[in-house]
Order: C-alpha cells, then structure tokens, then sequence
C-alpha cells in the first residue's frame, strides 16, 4: 500500500479510536471509582503527539480537546488551546529529550492535567468566588486528574501496539 | 435317574432359584457392560446416521435462540418505554399544564462543573434555554445551553442555579442552591431563611414559581438539616432533593407550562 494511502488509513482509525475515547469518559457511571473517572482524551492526544512528532500531535489535541469542550461546560477552545501546546511541548519533549516509554508517557500525562487542572479550577471555580470551592479541588478535580495518569500506560501500550501494525512512513506531519 | 431329577426340580423349583441366581450373579456384570457399549456404540453410530437431523436441530435452535435473544431486547425496550410512558403519565396526572419531552442523560463529563450531564434531546424536540427539567420524583435541575439535539442541563445541587422556593407547612421562603460541599453528597442548600424559621427535618419544600422559570408547587425535596449562617443574620437549611440528581437516567424536560416566562408574587 503507498504510504499516502497509509497515512490516511491511520487517520481515520486514529480519528475513530479518538471518537471512542471521547465516547467512553463521557459515559456516565463507566470506569467510576468512586465518583471519579479518568479524562480518557488527555492521554491518547499525548500519546498521539509523542507517536508521529509536534505537526500531528497540534491538530490531534486541537480536535481532542474541541471535542471535550463540545460535550463539557467549558468555554468552547480552553481545553483545545491547552491541549495542542501541551501536545506541541510533549513531543519536542521526546524528539529531543525523553525516550518514548511507558513511564516518561505517565509523567508527561501528569505534568499535561497539573497544568490543564490549574487553569480550568483557576477560570471557572476559583474566580466566581463560590462558597469552600477547593472541596471541588480536592474531591472532583485531583481523583480524576490521578486517575487519568493511572491509567495513561494503558492508554499508550493499546496505542503503540496499533500504530506498531502500520508500516513506518516518514513525514507524518506533512 | 435323570428323569426324576427333573421332575423333581420341576415340582420344588428349588433348583431353578439356585440356577438363576448363580447365573444372574455371573451374567449380570457383563450383561451390564454390554449393555453400556452397546448403547454408546448405538449412539455413536446413531450420532453419524442422524448428523443431519442433528444439524438442522441445531441450526433452528440456534435460530430460536437469536429470537429468543432478540425478543429479551425488544421486552427491555418496551419495559423501558413503559417505565417512560407511565412517568409521563404520572406527571401529566399532577400537571395537566405541562408539556412534557422525556429525554435520556447521555454524557457525564468526568470533569464537569457540579454534576451538571448531557441529555439525549435539543433543539429539534421544541426545548430551550431554562426549560424546567424534572423526573416523577421532583425537580431536577434546568436547561442552560440547547444544541441541535442534546442539550446541557444545570442540577439543582450546582452553585450556579438558584430556585425560589418554600416549605409547604409553614410556607417559608427562601432560595435553593447548591454548595460545594454539598453537591458531591447530592444535597442542595435553601438559603435566606429567617433565623428563627419553624422547619425540621422532613419538612417539604416545593418551587414557589416567582421567576416564571419553575412551574409553581414542583416537589425540590425535604430537610434534612437546618443551621445557622456563619454570620448569624439567617438560617439556611440542607436540602435531599426528591430526584437521585447524581445518578439520574432518564428525566422530563418541560417545554411549557401555565405562567412560564411571566414574574408572579410570592407564594
């Protein structure tokens, strides 16, 4: 198959499996413990990012993080924003820093939901000044945000076990 | 000699018992397995002879079995649209005023603000902004962003709503709100009450129907609680709400009702 063709066909299984995370941290009561459940998207863009380079990883948490503000409360591009320089950072990260593994995947996740969670309690808790708000923090917020960074390993193994069935081609952000 | 031998065991049957019984005793055994293998050998065989009636059994239960499959799914649709349909009814009983649009809750955002969910109905199904949502039970929360067809709904239990309301007994007026402290536990908070406000637990409060958003006499929930504001000027209480709002499935949207959009007096 010409890599072109390739290409187009990880797209749209990556764009499909994107669909399906995105489907299944919304819904309701799945992968709860204890009222908490893991922000799926946030790890697969990262791993996205760090899988084909900065160009792909931009428009994978651009997407990734349109589609999450589309189905949340949040202002429309908070988490698109966010999510495609943290993408952009990630897999610089690991072009010219980090080896691409398990363990430095679960720490950029970390680092990525530590920023995203500071900004999204900061504008839309903390400023309008609601009554004992960092209960939100403490019982909302942090359980998902360490539950997401559990479960990033899984998340990267599945996706870097499909990737690995495509031949590699270069110049995926072409 | 011998003919008298058999007369007599013919007459006294005494050797006949002993014959049979050692015969019996010797045979049977084999009898027994041979019996076993035959049988096996029989259905062995009978397996081979009969492999087509057997397959075709087996494909028209496989096929009874996908119906049977089929019809638990159609028997749960139709449990469910049921459940629906008698809800609906339920309310519509209570509120001849209401139109009501049953919806199902279709997403839970694992980092959404205050329990707010999705629900499966929009624009196309006649709903907007502030439409009243409820379940048999009570209220539950409104309407705040309506898409084409889904829609993001504000539970009561989320510090961004606010409902007039009063308790039924005493007719106290205060206003309902959540808190964050409180929404994770499913519980809301009736505020500016008066300080000495006669209300326990139990006590019913329902929507006073002031702002023409809420339908007037909508069961919100009982106290459970009733304290004193830090700055000791008013009393607020601790609200159940009627409806599970945390873990709520299925809801009714109001898309009219008598007095909705007009500002009224208090109850």
């Amino acid at each position: 198959m010409k890599p072109s063709k390739l290409r187009i066909l990880w797209h749209i299984l990556f764009l499909f499996l994107m669909l399906a995370a995105h489907t299944l941290q919304n819904t309701p009561g799945l992968f709860s413990i204890n009222g908490a459940r893991p922000a799926l998207i946030v790890p697969f863009v990262l791993v996205v990012a760090v899988l084909k380079g900065e160009g792909v990883g931009a428009v994978y948490g651009a997407v990734g993080g349109l589609l999450w503000d589309l189905s949340s409360r949040r202002l429309p591009g908070f988490s698109a924003l966010i999510l495609m320089v943290c993408c952009v950072a990630a897999a610089l990260l690991t072009i010219y820093f980090l080896r691409v593994i398990w363990f430095n995947i679960t720490l950029l996740t970390a680092a990525v939901l530590f920023i995203f969670c500071s900004l999204d309690y900061l504008f839309f808790y903390a400023i309008w000044g609601y009554n004992d708000i960092h209960i939100v923090l403490l019982q909302e917020i942090i359980p998902m945000a360490v539950y997401t960074v559990m479960v990033s390993p899984v998340v990267y193994f599945l996706l870097n076990k499909i990737n690995g069935k495509f031949p590699v081609t270069d110049n995926w952000s072409g | 000699m011998l003919v008298g031998f058999m007369m007599f065991a013919a007459s006294s049957g005494v050797f006949e018992n002993v014959s049979s019984g050692f015969l019996g005793a010797v045979v049977s055994p084999f009898q027994t397995a041979s019996s076993f293998l035959s049988g096996q050998a029989g259905a062995f065989i009978d397996r081979f002879a009969r492999a087509g009636e057997i397959e075709k059994e087996n494909r028209e239960l496989k096929e009874q079995n996908a119906e049977l499959m089929n019809q638990m799914v159609e028997y749960h649709d139709l449990l469910e649209q049921n459940e629906q349909l008698k809800k609906m009814l339920e309310i519509k009983e209570l509120h001849s005023d209401f139109d009501p649009e049953i919806a199902s809750v279709i997403s839970r955002d694992p980092n959404e603000m205050f329990g707010s969910f999705t629900i499966n109905k929009g624009n196309l199904h006649g709903i907007k902004n502030n439409d009243p949502v409820i379940t048999a039970a009570g209220l539950v929360g409104k309407v705040i962003d309506v898409g084409l067809i889904s829609a993001k709904v504000v539970p009561i239990t989320s510090p961004e709503l606010k409902v007039s309301c009063y308790e039924v007994r005493d007719r106290s007026v205060g206003v309902l709100t959540g808190d964050a402290s409180l929404y994770r536990q499913g519980l809301s908070k009736m505020e500016h009450l008066d300080r000495e406000v006669d209300i326990s637990k139990g006590n019913i409060i329902v929507t006073a129907g002031i702002s023409g958003i809420f339908p007037q006499g909508l069961v919100i929930g009982t106290v459970e609680e009733v304290k004193i504001e830090n700055h000791g000027m008013s009393a607020y209480a601790i609200i159940k709400p009627a409806a599970d709002v945390n873990s709520v499935k299925e809801v009714v949207v109001i898309k009219k009702f008598l007095g909705q959009g007009e500002d009224s007096v208090s109850p």
